[in-house]
């Protein structure tokens, strides 16, 4: 910062200034203080560990806390009054509470208020330097090099002019009757870098903003074949609302890895239907949503409804070595075609376990461990029941029977579950994000390299004077300094 | 061959490059400096075929994902950037000086996870929701951040220590505190592989063998021993202090290059939030959700925003700014592994 200086300096018979300062001058430099920058950086950080360690609404159970708060005073009276504290000022929402929006706040005030204040002292130095190098200047830069040349000086002028085009210098230059001057730049855009980074953080918190303020996220369940347009607002479970349009769910497919325990992926075949007018299907799988009218439909999630039961069940005739597959859809009677044996379903359990008395049962819908008790009626007229367990084929629990019985397959309706998302603010989050990683690259990966020439004819010889600087990166502009040096010097040398 | 036993052919690699840096350091011999890159280079090129060759291995099991999935497989991935990056920081600045630094850690990122135990070495298949590119990519630069922020810390360390006048001076306290706790965690991670490999006795947990043994005189002993090692150290580092430091470059470069590093991390780390937000997006629809480590990833890249204004803009140089370096990556490491272990520790109230 210490070279900006040097390149404007005051004029010196410019009068003093009187300038009074308006009252809201201390809250200016308030705000655009690094220090208080900084300060807010930190305070923003350390702050958020607290949401980190506690665990927030929405996301965790927010009862785990008053847990932690008593391993942690080991007291459970004043766990709870810690708890109940947490609770008032807003620990347990911390993100959402006043003062952190307050902080951002700040953090945002202090973001515009730091760049109005300095783009125009850094646009003057893009668009307006001080193309006439003072004696000064080049006592003071940190690279400066002097030559001679046996040139006249218009000559030597158009050497080191030549040279700062070839290495890509814009130039301008001033001709006065005891010297001329030129002065060449690059990478002057590198000092926008910051404020596109800057900038990039306001846009940030107004896309936030505006999908907090006009968005919404739910999640809805649709049964295969059918259709809906009701979905469950999230944060309040109990709130359902509409969708101005209707969805269809055609299909749902789960594949899974070998050895079928483990979900790959998960499909389903969604037609939007609005105002009765089908639009055509669309299969969305995991990380492949469907938009529609603005509304994102994510897919997240699946299971069996428990409706519409489907089991089919090898049966190998054991005196023959004869297979059949035999379907069942209820609670209907099939027989072992050959055999005089009849199957009757008794019952299937998606999700077979046994309570605390020992009877079946099934935990849940979801086709995680599929069983069929199965009534086997004998041609003799006895019957017997079994089970077969689709996980274990060679699991049997009745011996002696003229057939082998796999479940080889079952399956129920299924709903998927979807995300059901509107946020008008991505797209601004999206730019802010490019902006910002583009911002940063110019700020860290670029520099504006400066290079100052005062021509002066001394003695039927031309004095060279080069100096220069960059704002960045100043080890290779010092090499590149020396080569631009190295090249005015050899090409004088050449003509003189 | 295994892309096991291929990973240690690059783990020994390093250690051999490590030693060559040192030697390079200590003689400033051009020779030993060209031989040290090279055996880099090599060891690196091994690593990147260990990790095709895992990357192979997975598509025969039929999962078929790039290895980035698990902890073994990121801290290989962690170790193989460190040296990548300083590889391409060697050649664009033309010095070899951090060589002492990359090298070693470069190894025990490798070192440390093959020896841990109970950290699995499989090759597991991936949910759903993580096959995602942007989820690849989102692993890869942050990665790649955190391997820029791992060397400004080994340079920052070294730093502190030998910038110190005196033994008492806090900064080196800070800088030898956190040598030690890293040589310390590495000799506890080698006491469980001595324990399970050599004596034969399952280990069931990280540092059962140590700090988290059941006996609790295992773990005074422990604690002692480490406090031990510590005061060797900040001893004898004090003792030999001039000739440690005409080891290594100037304090003035080691500044520069301890910021250099964060300028190349921080774009890398922002990038890797930027892309994790959007696979959060692509995959349920919410780009930020607050959960601790996406929060963690955030508080991590405020410290280094804060590092960036302190020595830029507020003109922070040196000791001060060595110290946010260090507290930018105990940051770093909290969000990679202290997420899981200790905030899933506090609330797993079965
Ligand atoms: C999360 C918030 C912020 C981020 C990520 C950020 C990022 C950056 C980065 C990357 C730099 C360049 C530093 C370097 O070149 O080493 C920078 C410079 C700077 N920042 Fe920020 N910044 C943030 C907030 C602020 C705030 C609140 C202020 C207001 C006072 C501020 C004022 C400055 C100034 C004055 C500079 C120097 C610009 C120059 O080169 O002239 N920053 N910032």
């Amino acid at each position: 910062m210490v070279e900006e200086k040097q390149t404007s300096p005051p004029p010196a018979d410019a009068p003093p200034a009187v300038v009074t300062k308006p009252w809201y001058d201390p809250l200016l430099s308030f705000f655009s203080s690094v220090h208080v920058a900084v300060v807010t950086l930190i305070i923003l950080a350390s702050i958020s560990i607290i949401g980190t360690v506690l665990q927030q609404k929405n996301i965790g159970e927010v009862a785990d806390n008053l847990r932690l708060f008593q391993d942690f005073f080991g007291d459970a009276g004043r766990a709870q009054r810690a708890f109940d504290i947490s609770e008032r000022i807003g620990f347990f929402h911390l993100y959402q509470t006043w003062y952190f929006y307050a902080l951002l706040g700040l953090l945002s005030t202090s973001l515009i208020v730091c760049s109005l204040r300095r783009l125009p002292q850094t646009w003057r130095i893009m668009a307006r330097p001080k193309v006439e190098l003072e004696e000064s200047g080049f006592k003071a830069s940190p690279n400066r090099r002097t030559l001679s040349l046996r040139l006249p000086r218009a000559e030597a002028a158009a050497v080191a002019a030549a040279a700062l085009k070839k290495g890509g210098f814009g130039k301008r230059e001033s001709d006065r009757d005891d010297a001329f001057y030129l002065f060449g730049q690059k990478g002057a855009y590198s000092r926008l870098g910051i404020y596109a980074t800057h900038f990039s953080i306001i846009m940030i918190f107004v896309g936030g903003l505006l999908g907090s303020v006009y968005g919404f996220k739910a999640y809805m369940q649709i049964t295969e074949g059918e259709t809906s347009d009701q979905i469950m607002m999230r944060g309040d479970e109990s709130r359902m609302a509409t969708l101005p349009f209707k969805v269809r769910c055609d299909d749902f497919q789960v594949d899974y890895y070998p050895g079928g325990q483990r979900p790959k992926d998960f499909f389903s075949t969604l037609t939007v239907i609005d105002q009765g007018k089908e639009l055509p299907a669309v299969r969305i799988e995991v990380n492949t949503p469907l938009q529609y009218d603005g509304i994102w439909f994510y897919q997240s999630s699946f299971g069996d409804t428990g409706r519409g039961l489907k089991a089919s069940i090898r049966a190998v005739d054991l005196k023959t070595g004869a297979g059949h597959d035999l379907s069942f859809t209820g609670s209907e009677t099939l027989e072992v075609p050959g055999t005089g044996v009849r199957l009757q379903m008794q019952r299937i359990f998606p999700d077979f376990a046994q309570d605390e008395q020992g009877r079946p049962t099934s935990r849940s819908n979801q086709a995680k461990n599929p069983v069929a008790a199965v009534q086997v009626l004998l041609p003799d007229g006895t019957s017997k029941l079994t089970y077969l367990f689709k996980l274990r084929p060679d699991l049997k629990t009745v011996a002696g029977l003229p057939v082998d019985l796999t479940l080889v397959d079952f399956s129920s309706l299924q709903y998927t579950g979807l995300q059901v998302v509107y946020d008008p603010g991505v797209w601004v989050i999206w730019a802010g994000c490019t902006l910002m990683v583009f911002g940063l690259w110019f700020a860290f990966f670029s520099s504006h390299r400066r290079v100052w020439v005062r021509l002066r004819e001394v003695g039927g010889k031309t004095e060279v004077l080069l100096a220069g600087n960059a704002n960045k990166n100043r080890e290779r502009f010092t090499e590149e300094f020396e080569r631009l040096g190295d090249a005015i010097h050899a090409v004088g040398e050449a003509r003189g | 061959m295994n892309s096991s036993a291929v990973f240690n052919v690059s783990l020994v690699l390093y250690l051999v490059a490590t030693v060559a840096y040192f030697v390079y350091l200590a003689f400033r011999n051009e020779k030993v400096g060209l031989a040290a890159t090279l055996v880099t280079v090599v060891g690196f090129l091994v690593q990147t075929a260990a990790i095709g060759l895992r990357w192979r291995e997975s598509y025969a099991m039929g999962f078929g994902h790039i290895p980035l999935s698990n902890m073994y497989e990121s801290m290989v991935f962690w170790s193989w950037s460190i040296i990548l990056i300083y590889l391409i920081f060697e050649r664009v600045y033309r010095n070899r000086a951090l060589g002492v630094v990359a090298a070693p850690l470069g190894f025990l990122a490798i070192a440390s996870i093959s020896i841990a135990p109970n950290i699995s070495q499989e090759i597991e298949p991936l949910v759903p929701a993580l096959q995602s590119n942007w989820l690849t990519v989102h692993v890869i630069t942050s990665f790649l951040g955190y391997a820029a922020f791992t060397i400004s810390f080994g340079v920052s360390i070294l730093y502190l220590i030998l910038s110190a006048e005196k033994r008492k001076d806090a900064f080196y306290v800070v800088g030898m505190a956190s040598l030690v706790t890293m040589f310390t965690l590495f000799a506890a991670t080698m006491l469980d592989f001595l324990v399970q490999k050599v004596a034969g006795v399952a280990q069931p947990h990280l540092f059962a063998a140590s700090f988290a043994s059941h006996s609790s005189g295992v773990k005074i002993v422990s604690w002692i021993a480490a406090v031990g090692i510590f005061a060797l150290f900040w001893y004898v580092g004090a003792l030999y202090h001039e000739r440690l430091a005409a080891l290594f470059p100037g304090l003035r470069i080691l500044d520069d290059l301890s910021y250099k590093m964060i300028m190349v991390g921080f774009p890398l780390l922002t990038l890797g939030i930027v892309t994790g937000a959007a696979w959060a997006n692509y995959a349920w629809g919410t780009y930020w959700s607050w959960d601790p480590k996406e929060t963690w990833s955030l508080i991590t890249w405020l410290i280094y925003a804060a590092f960036l204004h302190a020595r830029f803009t507020a003109g922070w140089r040196g000791k001060s700014t060595a110290v946010l370096s260090v507290i930018g990556f105990a940051a770093v490491i909290f969000t990679y592994i202290g997420v899981n272990f200790v905030l899933s520790g506090l609330h797993s109230y079965g």
